[in-house]
């Protein structure tokens, strides 16, 4: 989200020196993009206070989105951090804090299932690792089925902490093409869940 | 909310992360990576300072000298001692029972010293030089004399030693005669004399003549028929300053450079040279099998000869056996004959050399004017410039011409390849999202 025309400053965190001398010029009701201007500005702290306010929640998207493995979840949120720190700078505020929060972590998901699916062409079969991301239960076999817009689009409108609007803006689609997903998702679980349980 | 709905909150309920929170461990590795990043630069700080570079520069090359001086000097000694050796040297020396010279310094060099026991008689094998061998290739020859003339001393061919020389040969004398050996005169042996070398060259010449057929007839006139010498092809071709014409001499390998010299004389000479086979391996193996293909074919004659004497002992199906030698007898002479042809043909090659000419008329402006009217050599330069940028600039059409040819006959395959590519890359897309933007 670079602002057109504009070259993005050289992406860092703010230094260690940096951040024990800045003083926190935001308070408790300080908005996200407050808090993240704060941080480029070499306040560390408010990265802390902006985390408080997403972590938790990007860890839910982030275990749904890649079958229910905690493990893989914060591997994925903490790859998101890190791009969060060299772009916080960039960041132009075009979309909310919260919006690019979650692409961010969507994407890291995506990659992971991408690489997860190559180390299994080339090991079929791996010994059990802690990050393993093959659904754990029918649900998250259920969901992991689904196309990646429809899992998206599902997982999102249902995760607690996020509006079909934010949904929808985070995905880049408007709303009615989010419910209509939405829909098909979950008629197609539901039906995948019926055969499951017949079967 | 239905079952399912609550099913799939429940998926993406928020979770806080187990021990240090995750943006305290991506701060955590963002800092080492800068921390990295800057150990890197100040190491390619430290190889960027070019005083650092002379330095390992000038250590490379003192330890590259220590290293080869002492060598060049080993190579140096070994040199000089090879020429050094002489055979009153190996004489003085024999309980060491292999000795090898140069064969490229010494035309007759010792393979071995060592004495017979069992006969207290001393064995030396030598190579042959050159004029043994030729008398070699000349006919069958068993006797060789060195210049001295004493004729303890002479030496016999081994036929069946196979060498690199065509021929070695083996020289025995009790300890009493080699005590005499002192005396004789080793004068011929210590010459140094160029190994035979059985070489067909290969001579080729441009020419650019007045009246090319005149060059032609007068190139004809130079070959020595009673010699053996003769025109293996000659083509003319055009009139005039158009003519060209070549011609492929075989004549005798000694007379190659004079005949070259002569037809350098009938006018200008483009480009010459001459090119080398060595067949002296090729020759050596070819007499080696033929003299064994002979020895069996003797044997099989003898065997065929007791078979049929009327007072033979024959077996139970002598016919059998009698056909069974005669087919091998007629194998065995085949054998001999090809291989008499192909020494016959390399021998050929190596007494007669191939001349190759090509002669082309002057140019057409040029011909029959006098030498005097003839342009000069600004004029030629200019004219050899104007040819040259004319020569590019056809070079460029041509090759303009070449790939738009080529690209409009692959133009329909890449538009079928394309469009495959596009098709598989949409598909790929489709199953794969773009990633969101950040």
């Amino acid at each position: 989200m670079h602002p057109a025309g504009q070259t993005p400053t050289t992406a860092r965190a703010p230094s260690r020196d940096a951040a024990r001398d800045a003083p926190s010029r935001v308070g408790a009701g300080a908005t996200d993009a407050a808090l993240l201007a704060e941080f480029v500005g070499g306040d560390r702290e408010a990265l802390g206070r902006l985390a408080a306010r997403h972590e938790a929640a990007l860890i839910g998207l982030a275990r749904g989105l890649l079958g229910g493995s905690t493990a893989g979840a914060e591997e994925a949120v903490q790859e998101a951090w890190v791009r969060v720190i060299r772009g916080a700078a960039s960041f132009r505020g075009d979309a909310a804090v919260k919006t690019w929060l979650t692409r961010i972590v969507i994407n890291r998901c995506r990659e992971m299932q991408r690489r997860e699916r190559t180390r299994r062409r080339h090991e079929p079969d791996p010994p059990d690792r802690e990050n393993d991301l093959r659904p754990s239960g029918e649900l998250e076999r259920a969901v992991r089925g689904l196309p990646t817009e429809q899992r998206e689009a599902v997982l999102l409108c249902h995760c607690r902490s996020m509006t079909s609007r934010e949904a929808a803006a985070v995905l880049g689609v408007p709303e009615g093409t989010l419910k209509s997903r939405v829909r098909l998702a979950l008629s197609r679980l539901r039906r995948t869940l019926r055969d499951e349980d017949e079967s | 909310m239905n079952e399912l709905e609550s099913q799939l909150a429940k998926l993406t309920e928020p979770a806080p992360a187990e021990g240090t929170p995750l943006w305290e461990r991506a701060l955590e590795q963002t800092d080492a990576e800068s921390d990295e990043r800057v150990r890197r630069a100040s190491v390619l700080t430290v190889f960027a300072r070019p005083g650092l570079w002379f330095s390992a520069a000038a250590a490379l090359l003192l330890m590259a000298g220590v290293l080869t001086l002492p060598n060049l000097g080993d190579r140096f000694d070994l040199a000089e001692g090879r020429r050094g050796v002489t055979m009153d040297d190996l004489d003085n020396d024999r309980a060491q029972d292999l000795r090898w010279l140069d064969e490229a310094a010494s035309g007759l060099a010792m393979r071995s010293a060592e004495p017979a026991s069992a006969t207290n008689r001393w064995v030396e094998n030598f190579a042959l030089g050159r004029e043994a061998a030729q008398a070699e290739l000349a006919g069958p020859s068993q006797t060789v004399l060195l210049d001295n003339d004493d004729p303890r001393w002479q030496y016999n061919f081994d036929p069946n030693a196979p060498s690199r020389a065509g021929v070695e040969y083996q020289r025995q004398y009790t300890d009493a005669e080699q005590e005499s050996a002192d005396t004789i005169s080793w004068t011929a042996i210590r010459q140094p004399q160029p190994v035979v070398r059985l070489v067909a060259r290969t001579g080729s010449m441009n020419l650019e003549v007045e009246t090319v057929r005149d060059a032609s007839a007068a190139i004809a006139s130079m070959i020595d028929a009673p010699a053996g010498e003769y025109i293996q092809s000659r083509r003319v071709r055009g009139e005039g300053g158009d003519a060209t014409a070549r011609l492929v001499l075989r004549v005798a390998d000694a007379r190659l450079e004079s005949v070259m010299d002569a037809v350098s004389d009938l006018g200008e000479v483009g480009a010459s040279g001459i090119e080398s086979q060595d067949l002296t391996d090729s020759i050596v193996d070819v007499e080696s099998r033929l003299r064994n293909e002979r020895r069996v074919e003797t044997e099989l004659l003898e065997l065929l000869d007791r078979w049929t004497a009327p007072d033979a002992a024959r077996g139970e199906d002598p016919l059998r056996d009698i056909l069974a030698v005669r087919g091998e007898l007629s194998r065995v002479r085949l054998g001999i004959e090809r291989m008499d042809a192909s020494r016959a043909k390399m021998l050929r090659r190596v007494r007669l050399a191939t001349l190759t000419v090509a002669l082309e008329g002057a140019d057409e402006d040029d011909a029959g004017r006098p030498a005097t009217e003839r342009p000069g050599p600004l004029e030629r330069f200019a004219d050899d410039l104007a040819g040259a940028a004319g020569d590019g600039l056809w070079s460029i059409a041509a090759s303009a011409t070449w790939l738009t040819r080529a690209l409009v006959s692959i133009a329909p395959w890449a538009l079928i390849a394309g469009l495959a590519l596009w098709l598989a890359w949409r598909r790929v897309r489709r199953s794969r999202p773009a990633p969101l933007p950040e």
